[in-house]
């Protein structure tokens, strides 16, 4: 007994001992946090220097060369901020310190109100002008602006652990689909000094960690400290733009970081996003890759119910689809324009409208992965998937059908009725009504998702060998191409990483025909006139970035199916869009500088959109609709319908 | 001897912390002391109108004939009417649809749907009685016919309701070119010149004859009649500018009119004769003036040309310039208290603001941040803080609700939205607080057990500045009362009403009765149970059961350290001091964890059991009835 409790007195004494010796260590989030306001300061003074240089210019070499030496300070001190301000913060950022140098319309706003951009992309573009001389006012002006927005902000004052492992997280994705694509750095194009600043922060504060992970699993520990090293002794080793290999960075650094770190999170027991009372984010913390089929939660961008979108629901949206009775002459339905076979548009370069005399007004998307946007339509005008059908119905050169004669219709089917009250057993007010209907066909086309590519399973690891034209297309799509700096991955769609939150639409001057001589702007307005809320001059002729996944079956492309081959796309783009081409576009946002890509690289990019093609268990028909009861020239009705 | 055993345990978790609460994934459930009660809340919900789903009866519209179309969506304010007359029915409601869209049934543009509502008793929920009005129409859903007596509307958002039952609707977003309007079709159809009187049956003295653009014929006030479902005239005299609500004192003579806009104008109507809006004089605010007769409103003359333009005539003529001004509402015909919910970035430095005045109401809220910020009062005369605000130096984030005293003709702010910042000397914000208004939209009152409180709610701008707690990405706005008899009120007065709230935003709260609320949905999110959509009237009844004084958290007099009081009406966990927290549920898993809190909200919680620990390790039952 005595052994006993002098045994216990000893443990009891050595734990008080080991407290205190803990203790007197401040624990990981509070040395994390002076961090983080250290770092503010530091980008604060370093802005401000940039400032006293700016004052200097006086058109001579060392001026300017001092300049750029400290806005490269700037970039720094900036990126050693930005992973956890950004997290904490990231409308902040965004709007007044490295958003995206274009004008934008103010948010929640009471009439048409622009925002002009500023910050460091702006400032960025600035410094590497044709001359700085000439622009040296506005510059002066843009560093002002920022440092005076530096003075205002407040920082959030607490950082918990669970902020740290989830903006550590946040940044791979960000230092991976924008950072090293050149998002951020438009005309410094120091992608990759920033991303060394990134991953030695990051490496810096998840080390406060390391005993702790340790202790529960040693190689974990182990692994991030020496994925982190490697990472950046490799980026040290390949600062050419033009010549990293992204895949290598994405396979070897990247993906097992990403993994790794949420093993941590996990094995620390520290709370997960899902535990903070937050509303649902497209972002899935628990995924383990960043091409993982998981990445994104789909659910986050629709309306319906979570407990509607089960497999009933979905075989009765995919009914309905094909059901040729949704529009006014019984003979078109959605798979009238998005063909399974064709990768669920008709590659056509515009759809047939109701009465087979015209066309509609532009190219019919694919529906494969479309589910990954904040806004729907190429002019962006529909909020969600479910709000997006009524579209089709009310429009004449569609549907062209009346609602409550379509109500009418479905309910005088009574194998549709019960498919309705199979499929929503909760609702106990009338089942079969505008909003089931929505909710059944956004069920069914969120359903259209595909992640099995010949490329997503190399990225994976769960394929071993790939062409490697399809490897270096991906690099050059991601680096030189610049064409990951719109189509983000994984989507490769335009919604915005890390937080794949909002929808992107960009004006490229789209040529009306291509082969037409003199050349002209393609006449429709886009996203102009989509909505009386976005009636700018600056989003006249932008369309939606839409996902280049499954290019190869959904031919031609562009809104107006101008371009028949990826070639010409590439084309296109490879001359600098319409700008390029010659074309008066004036609020074009792609850059209308010759990409100087040589035909190989042409063809290895296309190679690499070639292997995103995934329609695998994707494209099947129901074998049969719901039929009326008793004789009806309705039974007889078209799977697909007839355009 | 065991409890020495489990000391030592209880020690090495500690240390395994360092410092921040680690909380066990999991827990052992049967492990615990006290149960902590959360009743049912005396408040229950339930669904009136869903827009793009329930049917409306329209008239004949653009040569369709008289029937019936899907509703329009996206539902902002709602008027209601009492009827006296009828008994159990309680009254005539019109909501406003935002969503601007060309419909050949309804009518191009935005709308608004009228229904009527009585109460059944047995069941003790709501109705909507089936009409049958003059023209014809007959059925549960009215829409209001625009198109064929006044011409369309743009973008219904707010509105007026009288005493006596007279209604006007607003829409803020101005238009300016027919072009914009036409959007190719889908938005109004019909741009062609609108000729007051002779274009619609529905003209106006003084104006008939005269020509406008097709969007000029938008923006108006446009008085409706709600028991009819017709709209009865645009408000010309009274000025186009981006209004958004307004007021009508009891002398059915006064009208005041609220702006939403960056400069925002404060309107004035007073007719010539009680009843009669169609002739009397317009005015604007102007709080520096003194006239002899006009005292602090600018006349504006009676003239179309003037009255198309009338917020850039009015700042021209040197008007008090406001933030964004939203909904308001009368208290006791002394005081209009009305929501100006700021904008983040604005100055009245360039162009016509320069001849406009800055409102006093911003003057306050810049004050008030100084002495936050500073640590010190703005040492400055009121005229350098206007300056100040002139010049883009107050970033407006959070709003306030501000008060126009009817005997002296004054503004001021009345609470300032918070949370502020605290002093410069730290860039750091103070931690994301229990009560954070932002942004004030919607505005009302109402009254239980005999006191007066008014009812905000949020519309937020942004999630910047603590408006959001740092890395949420999405807003989510809130329901507040505030007790009106407090003397000075700060945002540590609020009571939030969560329950006011499933998982979506709401606006358009009305008081139907002592016991009913109105309200619309906004924004859902995907886990709401249906029918919780965009476009939702729903009511909350029970509010007669509801003691006020059990809306606050009940005070703290056990002397325990730490102890958790239940709040059923506003569904919220008050703890006796800041905390971290753990919620665990009956089998023992972490469900969520909330830093630092001393109120959390648990409307999200189901029936059944949870336990909920401190940072302390000390564990709590807590039942969900």
């Amino acid at each position: 007994m005595l052994k006993y409790l002098t045994s216990i007195i000893l443990i009891s004494v050595s734990f008080i001992f080991y407290y205190s010796f803990v203790a007197s260590t401040p624990a990981p989030h509070v040395t994390i946090a002076q961090r983080h306001e250290a770092r503010f300061g530091n980008f604060k003074k370093s802005v401000q220097k940039l400032e006293e240089k700016c004052h200097l210019l006086n058109g001579t070499a060392t001026t300017e060369i001092a300049l750029i030496n400290t806005y490269r300070e700037v970039r720094i001190a900036f990126k050693q901020w930005e992973y956890l301000a950004e997290h904490l913060d990231y409308i902040f950022i965004k709007d007044y310190v490295n958003g995206a140098p274009l004008p934008k319309l103010e948010r929640k706003s009471f009439g048409l109100n622009i925002q002009q951009p500023q910050g460091l992309q702006v400032i960025d573009e600035l410094i590497f002008a044709d001359s700085l001389q000439l622009v040296h006012k506005e510059l002066l002006g843009e560093i002002i602006k920022l440092q005076s927005q530096l003075e205002q902000y407040k920082t959030p004052q607490k950082i918990y652990d669970k902020h740290v492992f989830e903006a550590a997280r946040i940044a791979l994705i960000r230092l991976f689909t924008l950072g090293v694509t050149g998002f951020d750095t438009p005309g410094s194009v120091a992608a990759i000094e920033d991303a060394i600043a990134v991953l030695t922060i990051i490496q810096e504060d998840v080390k406060c960690y390391e005993t702790a992970i340790s202790k529960k699993d040693k190689n974990l520990a182990k692994a991030i400290g020496k994925d982190f090293s490697a990472a950046i002794a490799y980026l040290n080793g390949n600062k050419d733009f033009e010549k990293l290999d992204r895949m290598y960075l994405l396979k070897q650094f990247v993906n097992p970081l990403f993994k790794n770190l949420l093993l941590a999170h996990q094995a620390l027991q520290i709370e997960l996003p899902s535990e903070s009372g937050q509303k649902k984010a497209p972002f899935n913390y628990l995924a383990t890759n960043i091409f993982d089929k998981d990445f994104l939660d789909y659910t986050a961008y629709l309306t319906i119910p979570n407990q509607f979108l089960t497999h009933k629901t979905v075989s009765l949206g995919r009914m309905l689809f094909f059901d040729p009775l949704l529009s006014a002459d019984n003979e078109m339905s959605c798979a009238s324009c998005h063909l399974p076979e064709k990768g669920f548009t008709d590659q056509l370069a515009k759809s047939t409208a109701a009465g087979h005399k015209t066309t509609v007004d532009r190219n019919s998307p694919t529906l494969l992965n479309c589910v990954y946007s904040e806004r729907f339509f190429l002019d962006l005008r529909a909020n969600s998937l479910e709000e997006q059908t009524a579209h089709v119905f009310s429009s004449a050169n569609e549907f062209n059908m009346d609602l409550l004669k379509l109500l009418k219709k479905l309910e005088a089917n009574e194998e549709y009725v019960a498919l309705f009250k199979e499929a929503f057993p909760e609702i106990k007010q009338k089942v079969l009504n505008n909003q089931t209907i929505q909710f059944a066909l956004s069920a069914y086309v969120s359903s259209l998702r595909g992640h099995n590519s010949v490329f997503d399973k190399y990225v994976r690891g769960d394929t071993k060998t790939i062409d490697p034209d399809v490897v270096s297309g991906f690099n050059l799509f991601m680096g030189k191409a610049a064409c990951g700096t719109c189509h983000f991955a994984p989507t490769f769609n335009g919604t915005v990483p890390p937080l794949y939150l909002e929808s992107e639409s960009e004006v490229l001057g789209v040529p009306e025909n291509p082969k037409a001589k003199p050349l002209r702007l393609d006449a429709d307005k886009g996203r102009a006139i989509a909505t009386l809320r976005e009636n700018a001059p600056f989003y006249e002729h932008s369309f939606k970035t839409v996902s280049v996944r499954n290019v190869s079956v959904t031919k031609p492309y562009m809104h107006n199916g101008a371009y028949q081959t990826l070639e010409e796309v590439m084309d296109f783009y490879n001359q600098g869009g319409g700008k390029g081409l010659g074309l008066d576009v004036p609020y074009q946002t792609l850059a209308e500088d010759k990409l100087n890509l040589n035909k190989n690289e042409i063809s290895q990019i296309i190679s690499f959109m070639n292997a995103l093609t995934d329609t695998t268990g994707l494209t099947s028909k129901p074998s049969r609709l719901p039929q009326f009861t008793g004789k009806n020239v309705l039974n007889n009705r078209k799977i697909g319908g007839n355009y | 001897m065991k409890k020495i055993y489990s000391t030592i345990g209880l020690l090495g978790l500690a240390v395994a912390s360092q410092a921040q609460s680690a909380f066990p994934a999991k827990i052992d459930p049967t492990w615990d002391v006290k149960t902590v009660w959360m009743p049912k809340s005396p408040l229950t919900n339930q669904v009136i109108f869903v827009g793009g789903t329930d049917v409306v009866q329209t008239t004949a519209t653009y040569g369709n004939p008289a029937g019936q179309e899907v509703a329009k969506q996206w539902h902002d304010y709602i008027g209601f009417v009492p009827d006296k007359a009828e008994s159990g029915h309680i009254g005539w409601a019109v909501v406003n649809h935002e969503m601007t869209t060309a419909n050949p049934k309804i009518g191009d543009g935005g709308g608004m749907t009228m229904f009527k509502l009585k109460r059944n008793k047995e069941k003790d929920s709501l109705e909507v009685v089936t009409q049958k009005l003059t023209d014809g129409r007959e059925g549960k859903f009215f829409n209001v016919d625009f198109v064929n007596t006044v011409g369309e509307t743009g973008m219904n958002c707010g509105g007026i309701t009288t005493t006596d039952g007279r209604m006007w609707t607003a829409e803020e977003w101005m238009q300016s070119s027919n072009k914009g309007i036409f959007a190719e079709g889908k938005g109004f159809v019909d741009t062609t010149d609108f000729v007051i009187g002779t274009t619609k049956p529905a003209g106006f003295p003084a104006f008939n004859g005269k020509v406008l653009k097709r969007f000029e014929n938008l923006n108006w006030m446009v008085e409706v009649n709600p028991k009819e479902a017709k709209a009865v005239r645009k408000q010309y005299n009274w000025g186009r500018a981006g209004w958004e609500g307004g007021v009508v004192l009891a002398d059915n003579k006064t009208v005041f009119l609220f702006e939403d806009g960056s400069p925002g104008i404060l309107g004035k109507f007073v007719a010539t004769s009680a009843n009669d809006f169609t002739s009397g004089q317009m005015y604007v605010y102007k709080h520096d003036r003194n006239d002899a007769i006009d005292g602090n409103w600018i006349k504006i003359e009676n003239n179309l040309d003037t009255l198309k333009v009338l917020n850039s005539v009015a700042i021209k003529r040197g008007a008090t310039m406001f933030n964004r001004l939203e909904w308001g509402h009368k208290l006791n015909e002394t005081k209009i208290y009305i929501c100006e919910t700021g904008r983040d970035a604005f100055n009245y430095n360039s162009g016509n603001a320069l001849k406009g005045v800055v409102s006093p109401t911003l003057v306050d809220g810049y004050k008030t941040r100084y002495q936050i910020e500073k640590g010190m009062p703005f040492p400055g005369t009121d005229m350098a803080a206007a300056d100040s605000v002139r010049k883009g130096k107050f970033a407006d984030y959070y709003g306030r609700v501000i008060e126009l005293d009817l005997t002296t003709n004054k503004v001021r702010s009345y609470i300032e939205g918070g949370p502020l910042s605290t002093a410069s000397a730290s860039s750091s914000l103070v931690a994301y607080p229990t009560i954070h208004f932002s942004n004030p939209d919607g505005l009302d009152f109402m009254t239980l057990k005999g006191k007066r409180y008014m009812i905000i709610q949020e519309d937020l701008n942004g999630i910047t500045y603590n408006r959001m707690p740092a890395t949420y990405t999405k807003t989510n706005c809130e329901t507040y009362l505030l007790d009106m008899e407090i003397a000075k009120p700060t945002f540590n007065d609020l009571i939030r009403i969560s329950a006011c709230a499933p998982g979506a935003e709401v606006t358009g709260a009305v008081m139907i009765d002592d016991n009913t609320m109105l309200l619309n949905s906004q924004h859902p999110d995907g886990g709401n149970t249906p029918p919780y959509n965009n476009s939702l009237t729903y009511s909350i009844s029970g509010w007669s059961k509801v003691n006020p004084l059990g809306l606050f958290s009940p005070a703290n007099n056990s002397g325990e350290a730490f102890t958790i009081y239940p709040n059923p009406t506003t569904r919220e966990l008050h703890l006796t001091k800041a905390s971290d927290i753990a919620i665990y549920n009956a089998k023992g898993e972490r469900i969520r964890v909330e830093r630092d809190v001393k109120v959390i909200n648990v409307s999200d919680l189901t029936a059944g059991i949870y336990f909920i620990s401190n940072a302390e390790g000390k564990t709590t039952k807590f039942v969900v009835e």
